[in-house]
This record gives C-alpha cells, sequence and structure tokens, in this order.
C-alpha cells in the first residue's frame, strides 16, 4: 500500500468524518467509504456481498454497530474497519450538574461541549478539559453539528436556552437526547414544542425527566443516571 | 483500540514514510475464540524503531512479525492465522485461548516529486 490512502484516512479522521477503510484480502487493495455522505457510492469499490445488501449498507453497518466486519464478494473476502468520530456530549446550561456530568463523562472517553450563553457562567476555569461555548444553543449547536455518535442534554430550565437546543437537536440524528426537569415541567415543554411545529415522533425520543430512575438527589448522582441512560442508548443502538 | 490509539498510529506511519522509509502494518481481521485483541486492532512495525501497539501482547506475535520481514522484503501482502492455543510463551490458557487472522501488509512511502 502507498502512504497516500493512510494520509485520506487520518485527514477524514481530523476532519470528525466517519470512514470505513475496506481491504480486500489477501490482495491488500483498499478503498475509502464514508458512507454516511450523501455522494457515497461515488468512486466505491464494486465489491458487494454475495448475499443480502451493498458493500455500503455493509460499511453503514459497521459505522452504527462501531464493529469491524468480513464480507465475502465475488472478488473475495473484504474486511470493513469503521473509524467513527469521538462520542460528543452537548450539555446546555453551566449549572450545578453540569460540572459532574462533565467530568464523568471525560472519564468515560465521552468529549464534552458545555454551551451557555450567561458568561458568568460558561468559563473554562469552571470545567477543566472541557470546550466551553459562550454562544447561544441554536448557534452552538449549527456549528457543533450533531451526528449519530452526539447527545445533547440541556440543564438550564430555562426556555430561552432549552428549547432552540432540544429543536436544533431533534432535527439531527444525535442518539441521545434529554431534558431536565419533572414531568409537569416536560409536559409544559412538549405543548411549546407542539406548538412550534415538532413532530410527535421527535418529540417521544426526549428522554425526560432525564436519566434512569435511581432516586437521584444531589448533583452528582443526577450526573450518574443521566450517563447510564447515554451510554444504554449509545450501546444499545449499536447492538440492535 | 480507540480513536486516539488510532490516530497516534496513523501519524507516527506517516511521519516513518514521510522521512523516506518503509514500515509493515498488521491488522487483525478475524478472531476465533478467546483472544488479547479485537478484530482491527493495528500494530506497526518499524524497522529503524521497533513496534508501536500491539496484535497480542507477546501472544502470537512472532508468526506476526515474521510476516512483517517478509512483506518489507518485497513480499506480498498475508493474512496469517495465529493458533494462540498453542503458544508456548503464553503462561495462562485462559487469557490467550483462541486463534486470530492477521493482516500484514508493506506501507511504502509514496514517489514524491
Amino acid at each position: 500500500m502507498r502512504d497516500d490512502f493512510l494520509h485520506r484516512l487520518l485527514r477524514a479522521l481530523e476532519e470528525g468524518r466517519p470512514v470505513v477503510t475496506a481491504t480486500l484480502l489477501p490482495e491488500g487493495s483498499q478503498a475509502l467509504i464514508l458512507p454516511l455522505e450523501p455522494d457515497a457510492g461515488e468512486g466505491a469499490p464494486g465489491w458487494d456481498p454475495v448475499e443480502g445488501g451493498s458493500l455500503l449498507d455493509e460499511a453503514r453497518k459497521a459505522l452504527l454497530e462501531d464493529r469491524s466486519a468480513s464480507i465475502t464478494s465475488e472478488v473475495g473476502t473484504v474486511f470493513l474497519r469503521p473509524y467513527n468520530p469521538p462520542v460528543r456530549l452537548v450539555v446546555v446550561g453551566a449549572v450545578h450538574i453540569t460540572a459532574p456530568l462533565a467530568q464523568m463523562a471525560g472519564a468515560a472517553g465521552i468529549e464534552v461541549h458545555v454551551v451557555d450563553p450567561r458568561t458568568a457562567f460558561a468559563t473554562a476555569e469552571r470545567f477543566p478539559g472541557v470546550h466551553v461555548l459562550d454562544r447561544w444553543p441554536a448557534e452552538a449547536l449549527e456549528e457543533l453539528q450533531p451526528d449519530h455518535r452526539t447527545a445533547v442534554v440541556t440543564l438550564t430550565h430555562d426556555a430561552k436556552l432549552d428549547d432552540p437546543a432540544l429543536r436544533a437537536a431533534l432535527a439531527s440524528p444525535a442518539f441521545y437526547v434529554g431534558a431536565l426537569g419533572s414531568t409537569r415541567t416536560h409536559a409544559k415543554r412538549v405543548k411549546r414544542l407542539r406548538e412550534d411545529g415538532v413532530s410527535e415522533e421527535d418529540i417521544g425520543r426526549i428522554r425526560a425527566p432525564v436519566g434512569v430512575d435511581i432516586g437521584a438527589r444531589t448533583p452528582a448522582e443526577i450526573a450518574v443516571a443521566i450517563l447510564a441512560e447515554l451510554v444504554a442508548h449509545l450501546r444499545r443502538a449499536e447492538a440492535s | 483500540m480507540n480513536r486516539q490509539d488510532d490516530l497516534g498510529l496513523l501519524r507516527v506511519l506517516l511521519e516513518v514514510t514521510g522521512a523516506g522509509e518503509r514500515c509493515a502494518l498488521a491488522t487483525v481481521v478475524h478472531t476465533r475464540g478467546s483472544t488479547p485483541r479485537k478484530t482491527g486492532t493495528k500494530m506497526l512495525v518499524i524497522p529503524s524503531r521497533g513496534l508501536v501497539g500491539t496484535v497480542g501482547g507477546g501472544c502470537g506475535e512472532a508468526e506476526v512479525l515474521d510476516a512483517a520481514r517478509r512483506v518489507l522484503a518485497g513480499g506480498r501482502p498475508e493474512v496469517v492465522t495465529v493458533d494462540l492455543t498453542r503458544d508456548i510463551l503464553s503462561w495462562s490458557p485462559a487469557v490467550c485461548g483462541g486463534t486470530m487472522e492477521v493482516f500484514v501488509e508493506a506501507v511504502h512511502p509514496r514517489i514524491r516529486p
């Protein structure tokens, strides 16, 4: 193999694009596939599996399951190796729960982004090792572009901040969308989102009250509940 | 192998080829039974520097290194079957009790103008 193939792979990884390498075994021809992008089919090799879907389908599956796979094609065995962008958590609101949540998510290897336009709250000093954006949520999410490896959690209790973030998250393929607030708070929120034209299906994607019900009381315990639910969504989606 | 490992290995590899040196890349492409590393794990063999990453932490790595030598000497890419059930270097059969297939290929610097 020539190293230019790996230059292309590294560039795609650095750009945070989900990518799959396909290798024809044992001969060693390789192809770079970006199966989640609109023009994915262009330039993909014709190594379709003998049975079942296309090479592109299999590459997409490898990415979504985050697992390597081998398929049998007419030209031989094709090894598919997925490279996913890091799992990201976007937390809207630099509040009391945010610090332990960011810390625990970081320990689990998740890249954390905290969004809060109230600059007194969102300072880098309060959240070491975390990307802090003192921007309005809609703007920040437009920039962050949530993908299938992104979770979005709103914690502010302020409709001005939470609602636009939820609308943006629901319009994206984010794998987990959670909103802090009681059942009653959530009912009011659902009413507002419905009036804004958000579909019932999308509203159903919101986890609220956020987190697994473990009777959490302190900010750190609530963070545990949220992180547990997030991991369950991520891993079960991969497994199913 | 996590994302940071992947990025680290690729950067070292490209640094090596960027300096005009060849290296060999080993990738676990199939596993059966209990193996120390998952499918997709990579190891880099750099003649002038040694190894980056591991496909087995000692278990069966000798076969892979032999194959790396062959591909670096100009041989075709190979799929090596490593049987860890008979690895005399493995102290605990419970740790490495399976077999794995490792694809070994040479990576050449692109000819730059």
